[in-house]
């Protein structure tokens, strides 16, 4: 589906400048100054030479040292995932291995936020000292507002040694008026690019050799203006003319449009063959000898590639083995003219036809499909696009299928009932679920239904008996139903049904020689099919369905759900405290891909999700080095898993690692760091933050906190969550009461009576790791109430449950009271002593803080969290602008922290701030 | 889909233009402008100008007519919307 990789150098080449070019020193010396602006726009219509002298700036000696990635973009680059692909795939040409990572991430299915990819691509961009620029050529061709917002993300955030070239014939909705009024804007227009009379003058009888007196070069530039194209097609013509001073008086006095009349001089001038060869060749976007032959029925193109080349007649080589060729864009127009003016109907579709058959039998799919849809011969590009829809669905061309399938015309598309179920689906997703998008997906899944006749639609399907196609288009449309039903929050049970229903219109997983595209089906539906069952308790089936997602994912390479189901699995078994169980079952997948030889980049981001499933464990069990190891390369990873929210898992998973290593300023910088979550799942942090500030000793900021989070109900997961924090946050107060002010003491009760609540709850539930918090809380409770009998029962039944599966990390997290609790049960109850030996031994003797400062000290109010991570990345000789992009805040909130953080400290700018802060011992090292 | 239904709005509805042009073109042109109507004129001032007249299916058909003529580096000079309703 992706380009091939001769055609995508094609793309990234910059051609060296033909013989024939005027050196432009005025324009070369405006580029070269425009370095040091951000931006350069050169901005002018068809045959300005626009291209040409960016070429030239390259091949000078103040551009040649210059390094220069370059992209020449069409009209399929309109989707984000594939124009950063290319743009990638560019900036590599000049810094080999950039963005490892990033690029298998652009490659997937489901895109990842943009805004992670480009910052992560931007951080690396930052890397390189030396200056280097990008340039984007026939940036027209984009049309996409994504594309555009995404370029200007990249503008806005650009490093200081790169520099953007934008290259079009219309200006791009980049924000150019800001950029030109802060000086940040190099510009090269159409004025700037037209040939001035001595350069004119310079062009016909220096560069094209024509000897031409003074007043018909000036004719020739009056008629022409200046056009480049125009010039340059008027010196073609009259190289052939015998009277010279003839042609340039009559075109002079002709009223006709100079590139209306110069085109006809230009092909009279051809022989017969080659005016044919370029007519029809006109339709192809790029041109080789072995495409040309196929589409004109002759064997001697390469001869007349060569021919055009060295007649200069608007043909541009495209790599450097004289392999791929492309017409000039305004020659290729006026070409695609006369070819409708030429051939009859039926032929220019044959030629359309044979273009399309020659890419097809060369596996590009793609250029075959974008051929049809312009040729165009929609009954061929949707027959193709019905036989292949699965690889280009499930190969991450989503966007691209949406493109194509709209382009095509309704009659056309509704004679593919499979083709409008598709649609329905893309429809759906590119519109975000939006009621419009939904609204016209539903429309297109009954045209597709009607065509299937199915009588009920969306009830019930008739069993498969269809044709494969019949049978797949049902499949699709239950699937982007039960899409259609998570979204619009339907009860699970209808998904789950549709889940079931899409599965069986496909064959059988196990069957034989089964289409691996069949099997990418499967694992999606049945990683869903496992996340519904789950969600409604179902365990045993969810199980199950993941157990099937993760055997099919790894057959067809579909590693992003084969490794969520995984990491599902280990989650259930880790609700269940069989820890060693979640442990061994993510030893066992990382073990089997290094036996597989996966490259990394084949599974990467998704093996990511395996790391945090296997550090999550590890932590729980307090193998803080296994764990620091897999949280941190899950962590880093996870942020480019698309749609599930393994990221904010991962940075739980993080900030508990370093709570675990008694640093939870850094615990909270992390949640801090944490954006673009899903509003569903960010209360998540919000309720876990307590603890850190609890774990710092700050008592007040969770008491804050509690006043916005009194004890509810706990109906959904996020509000147990935040109430088993509100606990522990009431039991540190009541702590702390009792010792300074035994009237102010809070009331337990409440709290007490919900955690019984729990238990009783709990008795039918399989969560054995909450049902043991439950217990630890309960005896954490009571022991602060001086209850310590029931105290210590308590406990002694959290560890006994706790004991088999090594949950460790639950205990240690509560600190001293719980050290002093252990103490006491250990000569209790023998039984346990040896999991409290161990308990014991992992206990690390606490260390100050780095943001308690003893008191008397001369700071007189404490820094934030955030004021401290803004202090770390100033000794790192970070700028704000640095300190903005590192922690997505805007430079204005930097620069209001950096105040603070002067004032707090009573200094005057950063080397002092940096010294008193290692003064007071503010600046640690951090653990990395 | 079905414009009348689902976007009931100018941006979707065909609607006439006239759209001139700088300079004279050959007839033969007609057929790159699908459909329209193409007739020149000779100005007062001496200059000849290109008139297309016709119905566009909708907007975004309308836009890529004038890219067309962009791409062929055609001075545009005016583009007119023709229906009586919707002067404006």
């Amino acid at each position: 589906m992706d380009l091939p990789a001769s055609l995508l150098t094609t793309k990234l080449y910059l051609s060296p400048t033909p013989v024939t070019i005027l050196s432009r020193q005025r324009l070369l010396r405006r580029l070269q100054e425009g370095l040091s602006k951000p931006l350069t726009l050169i901005s002018a219509p068809a045959g300005f030479g626009k291209t040409t002298l960016l070429r030239d700036w390259h091949a000078s000696q103040a551009g040649s040292s210059f390094p220069l990635a370059w992209i020449s973009l069409d009209h399929d680059d309109n989707v984000p995932g594939r124009f950063w692909m290319y743009l990638l795939s560019a900036l590599r040409t000049i810094q080999p291995g950039l963005g490892e990572g990033l690029f298998t991430a652009l490659q997937m299915p489901q895109l990842p936020p943009l805004q992670t990819v480009l910052t992560a691509l931007i951080n690396e961009l930052a890397g390189i000292q030396t200056p280097f620029g990008l340039v984007l050529d026939d940036y027209q061709v984009i049309t996409a507002p994504e594309v555009h917002e995404s370029l200007c993300f990249l503008l806005d955030h650009l490093p200081p040694s790169m520099h953007l070239v934008v290259i079009t014939r219309a200006d791009p909705p980049l924000p150019l008026a800001r950029l030109r009024a802060r000086g940040q804007l190099a510009e090269i227009r159409g004025a700037d690019l037209r040939f001035s009379p001595a350069e004119a003058l310079a062009f016909l009888n220096d560069v094209m050799k024509l000897n031409l007196t003074e007043e018909v070069v000036e004719a020739l530039e009056t008629r022409t203006e200046g056009w480049i194209a125009g010039l340059h097609m008027a010196a073609l013509s009259l190289s052939q003319q015998e009277d010279k001073q003839a042609f340039v008086e009559d075109f002079s006095g002709a009223d006709r449009h100079v590139m209306d009349y110069l085109l006809e001089e230009v092909l009279q001038a051809q022989p017969a063959e080659v005016k044919t060869f370029l007519l029809k060749t006109s339709i192809l976007e790029r041109l080789c000898a072995s495409l040309c032959d196929a589409v004109t029925e002759a064997v001697n193109s390469q001869a007349v590639l060569n021919y055009l080349e060295q007649a200069n007649l608007f043909i541009v080589p495209l790599d450097n083995r004289r392999t791929w060729y492309r017409y000039h864009p305004l020659f290729m127009d006026l070409l695609q003219h006369g070819l409708r003016q030429e051939l009859e109907l039926s032929e220019q579709s044959g030629l359309v036809r044979r273009a399309c058959l020659w890419y097809e039998r060369e596996g590009m799919l793609s250029q075959a499909i974008s051929q049809a849809i312009s040729g165009p011969d929609y009954d061929y590009a949707a027959n193709l696009l019905e036989q292949r829809v699965l690889e280009i669905f499930f190969q991450g061309h989503t966007l691209l299928l949406h493109r194509w399938l709209k382009a095509l015309p309704e009659k056309v598309l509704r004679a593919h009932p499979l083709l409008c179920a598709v649609y329905a689906n893309t429809l759906a997703h590119t519109s975000y679920f939006q009621p419009q998008g939904i609204k016209q997906a539903e429309f297109w899944l009954q045209e597709a239904e009607k065509n299937l006749r199915l009588v009920s639609p969306g009830q019930g399907l008739p069993p498969s008996s269809g044709s494969p196609t019949q049978n797949l288009a049902r499949s699709f449309i239950a699937l982007s139903r039960a899409y259609m039903a998570l979204w619009r929050k339907e009860p699970l049970k209808m998904v789950i049904v549709l889940a079931r229903h899409a599965l069986e219109g496909l064959p059988p997983a196990d069957s034989p020689s089964i289409d691996p595209n069949y099997l990418r089906f499967h694992s999606g539906l049945n990683c869903n099919l496992g996340l519904s069952l789950f969600h409604l308790g179902d365990e045993e089936p969810a199980v199950s369905a993941f157990k099937d997602t993760y055997q099919i994912g790894m057959r067809c390479g579909d590693f992003l759900n084969a490794f969520y189901a995984v990491y599902m699995l280990s989650s259930i078994y880790r609700m269940h405290g069989r820890l060693p169980e979640a442990a061994a079952l993510c030893r066992e997948v990382l073990r089997s891909l290094d036996e597989s030889g996966f490259s990394h980049e084949a599974i990467s981001p998704a093996v990511g999700l395996v790391y945090v499933a296997l550090g999550q464990v590890s932590l729980e069990r307090n193998e803080l080095d296994a764990a620091d190891e897999w949280i941190t390369k899950g962590w880093e990873l996870s942020r480019f898993i698309p749609g599930i929210d393994i990221h904010l898992q991962a940075c739980i998973a993080l900030a508990n690692l370093y709570a675990a290593r008694r640093d939870p300023v850094q615990a909270l910088r992390i949640l801090e760091q944490f954006e673009g979550g899903r509003s569903e799942t960010a209360p998540l942090l919000e309720n876990i933050r307590p603890r850190f500030w609890l774990a710092q000793g700050d008592l007040d900021s969770a008491l804050k906190w509690v006043q916005r989070h009194p004890l509810s109900e706990g109906r959904t997961d996020i509000e147990k969550v935040a109430n088993l924090t509100l606990i522990r946050v009431l039991v540190a107060q009541y702590r702390s009461a009792s010792q300074a002010s035994p009237k102010m003491l809070p009331d337990l009760a409440p709290a007490l009576e919900y955690l019984d609540g729990q238990l009783i709850a709990s008795d039918g539930e399989r969560r054995l790791d909450r049902v043991i918090e439950l217990h630890m809380l309960r005896a954490l409770a009571a022991q602060a109430m001086q209850e310590l009998p029931e105290a210590l029962s308590s406990l002694r039944t959290a560890l006994e449950l706790a004991e088999p599966g090594g949950s460790m990390r639950l205990f240690l997290d509560e600190g001293m009271p719980m050290r002093r609790m252990l103490g006491e049960v250990w000569q209790a109850y023998p039984p346990l002593q040896g999991f409290i030996s161990r308990l014991l031994e992992a206990w690390v003797e606490p260390v100050i803080s780095p943001v308690t400062f003893p008191a008397g000290e001369a700071l007189i109010e404490a820094l934030s969290a955030r004021e401290v991570e803004v202090l770390r990345l100033l000794a790192e000789g970070s700028s704000n602008a640095e300190i903005s992009l590192k922690l997505y805040v805007s430079l204005n909130t930097t620069k209001k922290h950096v105040t603070h953080i002067f004032e707090k400290l009573g200094v005057a700018n950063r080397k002092e701030a940096v010294r008193r802060a290692q003064e007071l011992g503010l600046l640690q090292k951090s653990i990395h | 889909m079905p414009a009348e239904t689902l976007h009931p709005s100018m941006l979707d509805q065909p609607a006439r233009y006239q759209i001139k042009i700088l300079g004279r073109l050959d007839i033969r042109w007609q057929a790159w402008f699908d459909g329209m109507q193409m007739e020149d004129v000779k100005e007062a001032g001496g200059e000849t100008i290109t008139i297309l007249t016709g119905t566009v299916v909708d907007q975004t058909a309308l836009h890529g007519l004038l890219e067309h003529i962009r791409d062929l580096c055609l001075p545009l000079l005016e583009v007119k919307n023709l229906e009586e309703k919707d002067v404006r």
